[in-house]
């Protein structure tokens, strides 16, 4: 068993204990975004009360704080997945670290870069803007039990700069080799990019380990605020991206005839930042650590497992996962002749939060699985067995009213 | 909603009137609603300025399939201009149904929507 004492946990996040069409909330939209703990709802009010100035630029006592717990942030934020706290930029989500690395990587017509089948729009849509500029776009193919095609990239084909890639699908949970992966693509001259988004927030994540240049994920759905995320890009690499965003504190020197740029991760920070977001992300690695990264995929595998078992009774429904799921603690379903959407309202009237539709990962849900939606149920560690009990059960209850072969 | 009324719209929605191409249209239009994936088209036999026949398909969830069929139903036979002043609360009263969610006003409107830009183009022509 794992050591995580849930009951404990439940009471640190108010929200838990509501109550929606007057049933008691049973929250599994975690992939969509986490909810979050007194700790970060009650910091990001202390942060107005005692911190607020704008920093690094002015010098009062006050600014002083707000500098100080902005890089105190950063470094919190790099210790959590073993990165220096220059390798981390602070960005609005997962969506906009990875248009700013396929804005300012320096791609040239006639480079090739590489996403695949099972991407969220947000690693997607990306690279295939830059077929405007020339670059080559490969779609890595997904099989029948929604793993990628490995064979891809043992031999990546010439001029592949960038491969990009999820760890872990929002839809299928299916978990890829991202270390291997890294490895043969820096064996082949390419650099590396992985949607975090699902991952970091779940279990121990080691950059050091992984080796890849280039790291995205979301605070929102790690229990910190939403509008703030991370991008990490290795030492040595940021060099040789241009600014994404121009403009304020992101500059050494200016005229109006030249321009010497801040060094990273300052160059790609343009602007006043989300201060109090930031502020947050550090409150919410604060929480994750104080729980343990180990004991939250221990403990999450536990219920992911428990769900994918206790599923196996149900008629009428379909599921959609991945062979190698494991910590992601997802699972995509549907009631046989019901519309996702259709599904999810009747779980909501019984409290149950899910997501239904594409989950922006258009090509994969309607191309791949040739669907028109799937709904989705996602697992955090605040989650509880008797919740997948009271899900199993009304999902049992609505494929069995509604389910058509 | 009411479970009962739920139910007799996922019985309409599994077997929807007016659902599939019409063999003779002068007028098409696509619909989406690309949170839950609605796609749809609409297809319209106008003459005079009359609906002489309507129909859709795609794939959509039970309020957008329905608020289609239905809405398909009304305008045939009617001025197409009908469609210039209606709106979500006409979609509802079609579909029998008072209070749509937020999340769902876009599924209850593709079709609305849809048949608006066939309007639009029927007039400026």
């Amino acid at each position: 068993m794992s050591n995580i004492d849930v009951e404990k946990i439940r009471k640190d996040f108010p929200i838990l204990s509501k109550e929606i069409n007057g049933n008691k909330l049973v929250y599994l939209d975690n992939a969509a975004t986490s909810q979050k703990p007194s700790t970060v709802i009650n910091g990001i009010k202390y942060f107005y009360e005692n911190i607020n100035a704008n920093p690094i630029r002015s010098i009062h006592s006050l600014a002083e704080e707000a500098t100080k717990n902005y890089n105190e942030a950063r470094k919190k934020v790099a210790d959590f997945i073993n990165a220096e706290p220059e390798e981390i930029v602070f960005v609005r989500n997962t969506t906009e670290a990875i248009n700013l690395v396929s804005f300012s990587f320096p791609f040239k017509k006639g480079d090739r870069v590489s996403t695949t089948y099972m991407e969220h729009h947000s690693n997607l849509l990306p690279w295939l803007q830059l077929k405007e500029k020339g670059v080559n776009v490969d779609i890595v193919s997904v099989s029948d039990d929604y793993e990628l095609d490995m064979d891809y990239y043992k031999k990546l084909p010439k001029n592949t700069r960038l491969v990009a890639l999820t760890h872990a699908s929002n839809v299928t949970g299916t978990i890829n080799d991202i270390k291997e992966i890294t490895r043969l693509a820096h064996e082949q001259g390419s650099l590396v990019l992985i949607d975090a988004a699902q991952s970091v927030p779940h279990i121990p994540f080691d950059i050091k380990n992984i080796g890849a240049d280039f790291v995205a994920f979301s605070g929102h759905k790690m229990l910190a605020p939403f509008g703030i995320g991370v991008l990490y890009i290795k030492k040595d690499i940021a060099e040789n991206l241009k600014p994404f965003l121009t403009g304020g504190e992101m500059i050494k020197d200016v005229s109006l005839s030249k321009v010497i740029y801040e060094n990273t991760p300052n160059l790609f920070e343009a602007g006043t930042q989300n201060i109090e977001g930031a502020y947050g992300l550090g409150l919410a690695v604060d929480y994750l650590n104080k729980v343990g990264m180990e004991n939250i995929e221990k403990y999450e595998n536990e219920l992911t497992t428990y769900l994918y078992e206790k599923a196996k009774e149900l008629k009428n429904v379909e599921v959609y996962s991945g062979k190698s799921r494991r910590f992601s603690g997802i699972f995509s379903f549907n009631v046989i002749g019901l519309h996702s959407h259709d599904t999810a309202y009747l779980l909501d009237k019984k409290g149950i939060a899910v997501r239904s539709g594409f989950h922006c990962a258009q090509p994969l849900i309607e191309d791949r699985l040739k669907l028109d939606g799937a709904a989705r149920a996602s697992l955090y560690f605040y989650n509880t067995k008797e919740e997948i009990d009271i899900f199993i059960e009304e999902l049992n209850n609505i494929a069995v009213k509604y389910g058509r072969r | 909603m009411e479970d009962d009324k739920f139910y007799e719209l996922v019985e309409l929605y599994r077997n929807p009137e007016h659902y599939g191409k019409l063999s003779k249209y002068n007028y098409s239009e696509n619909g989406y609603s690309p949170s839950c994936g609605d796609k749809f088209s609409v297809y319209l036999d106008v003459e005079n300025g009359i609906v002489k026949d309507a129909s859709f398909d795609g794939k959509g969830c039970v309020i957008s399939t329905v608020s289609l069929s239905k809405l398909c139903s009304f305008l045939i036979g009617k001025p197409l201009k009908e469609i210039e002043k209606m709106e979500l609360k006409d979609v509802e009263s079609l579909l029998g149904i008072e209070d749509i969610s937020i999340s769902r006003v876009k599924c209850a409107t593709v079709g609305l929507d849809a048949v608006k830009k066939v309007y639009k183009e029927v007039k400026g022509s």
